[in-house]
């Protein structure tokens, strides 16, 4: 589905953003993309979606250069971006002006989506909150059954119920032939919802892994002391520490997200070959 | 399923409805709003006319200026509005995610601020125009029974010198179009700002060409290089430049779309 290889992009006056990333991501998956702030994650999903053109490098997603902007390419994909723009009409109006560009398009799928984030066709997007404007978009962008969707920090501005029902309505909604994925530095947003945890660092990708690996291979846990030896990472917290071990006992472990990303950007090397996977 | 990445009617019609459906009010209030300001500039100058009467001269000359006024600075607000979509970086990513091709894009946008524009004005104009005559001639029978009518407008224009006028005319809509395509924010001040500065230094060259270094005594001897021998060739030429400098301009406004990055 989306292949990047020896991607490189610098902004113009500016030092590279990225060297010689490479990334494949495949259908069927919730990908969640981290990073901190700065690492690149909302030029990586302009750079997916052709809002803007690599210096150096490949990227294809499902066959297509997405910087040629091919009406095929642009049918399949949805990018719902951290800042966007909604006219002011009602929600009706809205779908009914553009979700004919989507040709798997379900208005069914829209107004259960909407009906579970509580929002009507008949509102007003104006009057709307800002977190119930990102309910809207998510409930298009959902609606849309694109086989790429690229949300960008899409928990901003929820609360934290919305957050969970934000999290379950996705976890529903989402087919195997679709690949999802969801750029966020609040890692704990999506903890429960990803399947694929891609981390990005230094331009490139430090980590890509699945959870089902992940959590096969690592144990994630809490202890007043930490034994030296068998432990990957750990951090001091309050009561203890939080830690990361290598698996021993074949028992799959629940992964705290935040403590692996804190560990990828400490610099712990976890695995061999986990960039590039 | 097999999709012309570069042209369907079936997504001109959806970028219609699209525009339509989130537009309707807009569209509404500025069809209301230019009605409003023809009839009010026409109901001015009738007024006028109409004290000139009592002064034994009536002028209906105003009509050609009236018009031509209208019509430019009219296009000028219509036209510079082109690309909504590009108007702020929010913007400018959804209606470059938007699935249609560029040239559809582009077309439709050509097609809305220039064709509709070229083919509904001078049928409001002419409406709100005969209406306010018909108003004035119904309450003062004896002060005119004139009724506007586009072939008056300039009925001494050879049919060459009107082509000429037209194609420098139609800089007003290609200029503000591709200026649209290019600035963010004030696309339209700033596109005037830009050719008037272009304007002005080729004016100043032209100047200094004349005055500064006496070009206008230069008589070559081999007159072939000079292709323009009359008045007739002259504007012919001044047709072609002005048609080239249309293409030229609508081909830059098209690639620098094709190129847009947010």
């Amino acid at each position: 589905m989306i292949h990047i290889q020896d991607l490189c992009f610098a902004y113009p006056k500016q030092n590279k953003l990225f060297d010689h990333l490479s990334l494949d991501l495949k259908p069927g998956s919730i990908t969640g993309l981290l990073g901190t702030n700065g690492a690149g994650k909302t030029t990586l999903l302009k750079l997916l979606s052709g809002l803007l053109h690599k210096k150096q490098g490949t990227i294809m997603v499902d066959g297509f250069d997405p910087s040629a902007r091919k009406v095929q390419l642009l049918q399949k994909t949805y990018l719902l971006p951290e800042e966007y723009f909604l006219p002011s009409v009602k929600i009706s109006s809205y779908v009914k002006g553009n979700h004919g560009f989507y040709p798997l398009f379900s208005m069914e799928k829209f107004q259960s989506v909407l009906g579970h984030f509580e929002l009507s066709e008949s509102d007003h997007l104006h009057r709307l909150s800002n977190g119930q404007k990102k309910k809207f978009l998510v409930s298009f962008a959902l609606a849309t059954n694109c086989s790429l969707l690229i949300l960008d920090e899409p928990t901003n501005g929820l609360d934290i119920p919305s957050k969970a029902l934000f999290r379950r309505v996705l976890a529903g909604s989402i087919g195997e032939d679709q690949l999802v994925v969801i750029s966020t530095h609040q890692v704990k947003d999506v903890e429960n919802l990803i399947d694929n945890i891609v981390i990005l660092k230094d331009g490139k990708v430090a980590f890509n892994e699945n959870t089902g690996a992940i959590s096969e291979q690592f144990v994630f846990g809490s202890a007043r002391s930490v034994d030296e030896a068998s432990v990957l990472y750990s951090e001091a917290v309050p009561g203890g520490y939080k830690s990361i071990s290598k698996q021993t006992n074949g028992h799959a472990s629940d992964i705290d997200i935040e403590i692996l990303f804190n560990a990828v950007n400490s610099g712990t090397k976890l695995t061999s070959d986990h960039g590039n996977k | 399923m097999e999709t012309n990445n570069n042209f369907s009617m079936h997504r001109m019609l959806l970028l219609y409805k699209q525009y339509i459906n989130l537009n309707a009010k807009n569209i509404l209030i500025t069809v209301g709003a230019a009605i409003f300001i023809i009839i009010g500039i026409h109901t001015f100058f009738h007024a006028q006319e109409f004290r000139a009467l009592h002064r034994g001269h009536v002028s209906k000359e105003y009509h050609g200026a009236i018009f031509s006024f209208v019509f430019f600075g009219t296009c000028l607000l219509w036209v510079g509005q082109a690309f909504p979509g590009l108007r702020s970086k929010e913007k400018t990513m959804e209606y470059l995610m938007i699935p249609a091709s560029i040239p559809e894009k582009f077309l439709f946008e050509f097609f809305n601020r220039i064709v509709i524009f070229l083919i509904f004005f001078p049928i409001i104009y002419w409406v709100a125009t005969n209406i306010v005559t018909g108003i004035f001639h119904s309450q003062i029978p004896e002060y005119t029974d004139y009724m506007f009518e586009y072939s008056n407008l300039f009925p001494t224009w050879e049919t060459r010198f009107f082509v000429l006028a037209a194609s420098l005319g139609m800089l007003f809509f290609t200029l503000p179009f591709t200026g649209a395509t290019y600035f963010q924010k004030l696309s339209l001040v700033k596109t005037i700002l830009a050719v008037a500065l272009i304007f002005g230094f080729f004016t100043l060259i032209v100047y200094l060409a004349i005055k500064g270094f006496d070009i206008g005594q230069y008589s070559p001897k081999d007159n072939k290089i000079l292709f323009m021998k009359n008045r007739h060739d002259a504007q012919l030429a001044a047709i072609y430049a002005a048609v080239l400098a249309n293409l030229v301009i609508l081909a830059i406004g098209y690639f620098k779309l094709k190129e847009k990055e947010v």
